[in-house]
């Protein structure tokens, strides 16, 4: 494909995705901070968004990759989150309208970063990382009392303009997936499981020096740098190494150091390393399907932090909880990443053929 | 005096009965839990039908990779 293409569609699409996830914090903590409802309220409010915006993913994913329709589902998730920032004093329609817009723009620009270079974990990590930016700033924006909507509806318009009219990625032609398909649920399996356990421990750890608005900024740079990092690391030293061995050190720091901010924020690095390259190998086990890929993560997301939405939270952050839910998420990731490596991947040669006739 | 005090002391004494037989007691105490959980449980039937149409999609995602003998 293009260079030109690639980087003019990974450039919008990463901001864009900053921009999104911006604007739908914007809305729920701007509710938030204005309503005189209850907590409780509040609390069912944030848990309505999340479970939109992530579990509709695989069903608009399975929508995408069957109508080829990548752009416009960004483009229209855009739009939702627009419209939603009208509707801060509806508060049940502001969030319903802000998940399904991001759940839509999110398996848009997944599907695209998926399908800009086939195989490769850099591209969907570089898409990805911008989100966590867009959350603090969403939320810092939505908390401070300072939302307002004229520059999040001109801005998510602009965007999703700019989405429909870059030159479009040409959807590869889906491939038969090779390999031993006993082992096909399994690795599958073994992926989302990492993917959910991980989720729970990100949403368990009990960081209270984040408070700190330097902290808060060193740790969401280190979320984005580990996501954005994770893939381009994995394509050139391997997955398995990368990913694995990245949560293997960050298992102490997170269990017994995260009261130390450095030791920590280093922690979460190493911790979102292994995001990309999840996805990737997700995709690869999907071949044609990268949208209902990148939503079947984010269904594992969410999954995985259902037991923080509830009472089980105070047994989820415990220390050896913690420990033990990361070394479980180690082991079902590698496993996933050798069943692959062994039964799957069969394109190592064609990969090296690509990067030298220019591809990134 | 005495006679309205009676009356109202017999009146107190048969009050709870009356309001047994004729069913009009007040509604018990909210139940906080379920008034908590009773909004989500369109969220938990979402999320039941996106993972069972996902299994679905994989199931036939494999029958689709399977070569045919």
């Amino acid at each position: 494909m293009n260079r030109k293409v690639i980087l003019s569609n990974i450039s919008v699409y990463s901001l864009s995705h900053a921009l999104v996830d911006a604007a739908c914090a914007a809305v729920i903590f701007a509710i938030v901070a204005s309503s005189r409802d209850t907590s409780q309220n509040l609390f069912q409010l944030v848990v309505i968004y999340n479970v939109l915006a992530f579990s509709t993913q695989p069903v608009f994913g399975l929508w995408v990759d069957t109508f080829k329709v990548p752009a416009y589902s960004a483009a229209a998730g855009m739009l939702w989150v627009a419209v939603s920032t009208l509707f801060l004093s509806v508060p049940l329609l502001a969030v319903s309208t802000a998940g399904i817009g991001n759940a839509l723009f999110h398996v848009g620009g997944g599907a695209v970063s998926l399908n800009l270079v086939s195989g490769k974990a850099a591209l969907p990590g570089i898409y990805v990382a911008p989100g966590a930016l867009g959350l603090m700033v969403g939320t810092l924006i939505g908390k401070g009392g300072h939302f307002i909507a004229l520059p999040f509806i001109l801005l998510l318009v602009g965007v999703a303009v700019l989405v429909l009219r870059i030159p479009k990625p040409e959807i590869l032609a889906p491939r038969k997936l090779p390999g031993d398909l006993k082992w096909f649920e399994t690795v599958i399996l073994l992926l989302l499981l990492s993917v959910a356990i991980r989720s729970m421990v990100g949403l368990s750890l009990v960081l209270p020096w984040k408070s700190d608005p330097a902290l808060l900024i060193a740790l969401t740079s280190a979320v984005v740098l580990g996501k954005a990092l994770g893939g381009v690391l994995g394509d050139r030293f391997g997955w398995g190494a990368v990913a694995v061995t990245g949560l293997v050190i960050s298992a102490p720091l997170l269990t017994f150091f995260a009261h130390i901010p450095m030791l920590a924020i280093a922690g979460i690095f190493l911790f979102n390393l292994s995001m990309p390259i999840t996805l990737i190998c997700l995709s690869e086990m999907l071949p044609g399907k990268n949208g209902f890929a990148f939503g079947l993560s984010a269904l594992a997301l969410i999954l995985g932090a259902a037991p923080t939405f509830t009472q089980l939270h105070v047994l989820t952050s415990r220390q050896e909880s913690i420990l033990i839910a990361i070394l479980v998420s180690i082991v079902a990731l590698y496993g996933a990443l050798q069943l692959y490596a062994h039964h799957f991947d069969r394109r190592s040669p064609t990969r090296t053929h690509q990067m030298q006739s220019g591809e990134i | 005096m005495e006679i309205v005090s009676l009356l109202n002391a017999s009146l107190l004494s048969i009050l709870p009965k009356l309001i047994v037989l004729l069913d009009v007691a007040p509604p018990p105490e909210e139940d906080v839990t379920t008034t908590a959980t009773s909004p989500l449980i369109p969220l938990g039937i979402i999320l039941v039908v996106v993972v069972a149409v996902s299994i679905f999609a994989i199931v036939a995602l494999k029958r689709k990779n399977t070569p045919k003998n």
